[in-house]
């Protein structure tokens, strides 16, 4: 949240977040560059290749830009048809700002600075740094394939970037983790032979795979429990999956809402560690609430039969019948499949009023034709 | 008085002969005689070879994130409220080591809002015009006053129409990431308690989610 004192932004965090938007943050120190003149010595030693983009022999002023250049080592050509600033204009820094971001877009750099000499004229000069070229790439802890783990695989950059290979990285150390290698470490090292090539190492360290040893449903009676046992992925003596723990999480409360049980909450799953960190206990805590029945149905909106023929025919739960999910998702694809068959295509919404005293839901089946 | 002309030497040091000295400047000390030479330097003309040229830095990427970047633009631009607010508001004396902590700070949040869009972009979360402009007709029905006096206010704190909507639309995104992390237990933990309660839970559970998504992400910030 921005520190301001006035209202338009404070006023918009007391209606939308009373939450409070973002908190402290406590940083290291930063500034943005001065204007500096630099020194004789500074320019002695700098002595980069230069590139022009373009140039304007005279200018109206001296405050236009007359020269463009790209200074720096192995600089691509192509990359001078990449800016917008042109000679001619003043230094303009929201065009200068597309041109870093398009500079860096191009994949093959490393670092861009732009500055503005000033003068008698003025030169506008990109100092782009380029990225090594990868002379050797090796994956210490993968098989020749370069798998680091069952479907898990650790790509070759093109370039020798800190930035891709740090995502990278973390990229496949959660996919471990995820897998159930929830120790895994990946790191690299980045050796520069030269300016233009550099050796890379990846070394993969997985450590032991966590099984799930048991699973624990608690909330639900112990027969319930059982039923939601069959429907998980997750199982006992098999490796930790998050992802298939995350989706079992979603199967758990698709089956309650199938069952009138829309009021249902499974609360995020927890792992305790046994067996001196081996194996793990997976514990679902499950509150089911009251079963909803269906209450009131009506429809509205682009019918093409009277509301009594979608009742009767198409609609499939009667009033006071137990609330599913699933019943109502196959009447409403029955009846986008009744005005498709005559030439319209619809969205159907079905919109629900909860009654939590009755715990009956209404059920207002909305049809619109797209247009 | 009248500047000397002065012959300069191979190595650009000026060599002024006794014989060529008014009686006034052969009466100084060598120090004053140094300081009036390099004050008449500095009123020379243009045509002095080796003038050195001032050099402005416009724009360099000051953060990455991932495969994202931060600029001095960027950076910039979003500082220009802040500014006027310290001017407004901390002695002069003590201005610079305030800017410094404004850009430190302000650059670390414009990170976490790269990390949370990428966070949107993956769950497919996002903000549409609607929204915003319904958060600021909110803004200005609670203040009394017709949206556009909203936008006049932003523009005299350094915010134009576009930058103020982009701000609201951040904010927003923040909400509906928080509230779709949000573990079902904090809701349950807090059942019954006072509201201050419940947001200070969000919020905390919120932070432990930023702080998870930064070890997933590449920062790299680039003094």
């Amino acid at each position: 949240m921005i520190a301001l004192k006035s209202w338009p932004l404070a006023s918009l965090c007391t209606l939308l977040c009373a939450a409070g938007c973002g908190g402290e943050v406590k940083r290291a120190p930063l500034h943005p560059a001065p204007i500096v003149a630099p020194s004789k010595q500074d320019e002695a030693k700098r002595e980069p290749t230069a590139m022009v983009c373009a140039e304007m022999a005279e200018t109206s002023s001296k405050d236009s830009i007359a020269v463009i250049e790209i200074r720096g080592e192995r600089i691509p050509k192509e990359l001078c048809s990449l800016l917008q600033s042109t000679p001619g204009k003043p230094v303009d820094a929201a065009l200068v700002d597309a041109d870093v971001r398009a500079i860096w877009a191009d994949g093959r750099v490393d670092d861009v600075v732009v500055s503005a000499q000033r003068g008698d004229r003025t030169s506008l000069i990109y100092d782009v740094r380029m990225l090594p070229s990868v002379a050797s790439f090796e994956i210490q802890g993968a098989d020749a394939a370069g798998n680091v783990a069952e479907g898990i695989r650790f790509e070759r950059p093109t370039f020798a970037s800190q930035a891709s290979l740090s995502t990278e990285a973390k990229r496949v150390e959660k996919e471990l983790h995820d897998a159930g290698w929830t120790t895994a470490k990946v790191s690299y090292e980045i050796t520069k032979k030269d300016e233009a090539q550099a050796a890379i190492v990846v070394r993969v360290a997985l450590g032991p795979r966590l099984m799930v040893r048991r699973i624990r449903i608690e909330g639900p009676s112990e027969a319930r429990a059982e039923e939601l046992r069959a429907l998980l992925l997750t199982r006992p003596n098999q490796p930790l999956d998050k992802l298939a723990l995350a989706r079992d999480v979603l199967v758990i409360q698709a089956d309650g809402y199938d069952r009138g049980l829309v009021m249902m909450s499974v609360a995020e799953p927890e792992l305790v560690t046994i067996e001196e960190g081996k194996a793990i206990e997976v514990v679902l805590r499950v509150s089911e609430g009251e079963v909803y029945r269906l209450g009131n149905v009506r429809f509205a909106g682009d019918l093409i039969e009277p509301a009594k023929t979608y009742e009767k025919k198409l609609w499939t739960s009667a009033k006071g019948a137990i609330f599913s999910r699933k019943v109502i998702a196959a009447d409403v694809e029955k009846i986008r499949a009744l005005h498709e068959s005559r030439g319209k295509i619809v969205e159907v919404t079905p919109e629900t009023t909860v009654d939590p005293k009755r715990h009956t839901i209404d059920v207002t089946v909305r049809i619109q034709a797209r247009r | 008085m009248a500047a000397q002309r002065i012959r300069l030497s191979c190595h650009g040091r000026a060599r002024l002969g006794r014989g060529a000295l008014p009686a006034s400047i052969a009466r100084m000390s060598f120090v004053r005689r140094a300081a009036l030479f390099l004050f008449v330097i500095g009123l020379s003309s243009p045509a002095l070879a080796d003038t050195p040229k001032k050099v402005e830095v416009i724009d360099r990427i000051v953060a990455v994130v991932d495969r994202d970047i931060v600029t001095l633009v960027e950076l910039r631009k979003r500082a220009a409220p802040r500014l006027l607010d310290l001017k407004a508001s901390v002695p002069e004396a003590q201005r610079v080591a305030a800017e410094a902590v404004m850009y430190r700070d302000l650059l670390q949040h414009m990170i976490e809002e790269r990390i949370l869009l990428r966070y949107a972009q993956r769950e497919r979360i996002s903000i549409s015009t609607d929204e915003i402009n319904t958060a600021i007709e909110n803004v200005a029905k609670a203040n009394n006053v017709k949206p556009e006096a909203i936008y006049e206010q932003a523009s005299a704190q350094g915010m134009d129409r576009a930058a103020y909507r982009d701000e609201i639309a951040r904010q927003i995104l923040r909400l509906k990431i928080s509230r779709a992390i949000t573990p079902s237990r904090v809701f349950e933990e807090n059942r019954g308690k006072p509201e201050a309660e419940l947001m200070k839970a969000i919020d905390a559970a919120f932070q432990t989610f930023i702080e998870e998504q930064k070890r997933e992400t590449h920062v790299e910030v680039r003094l």
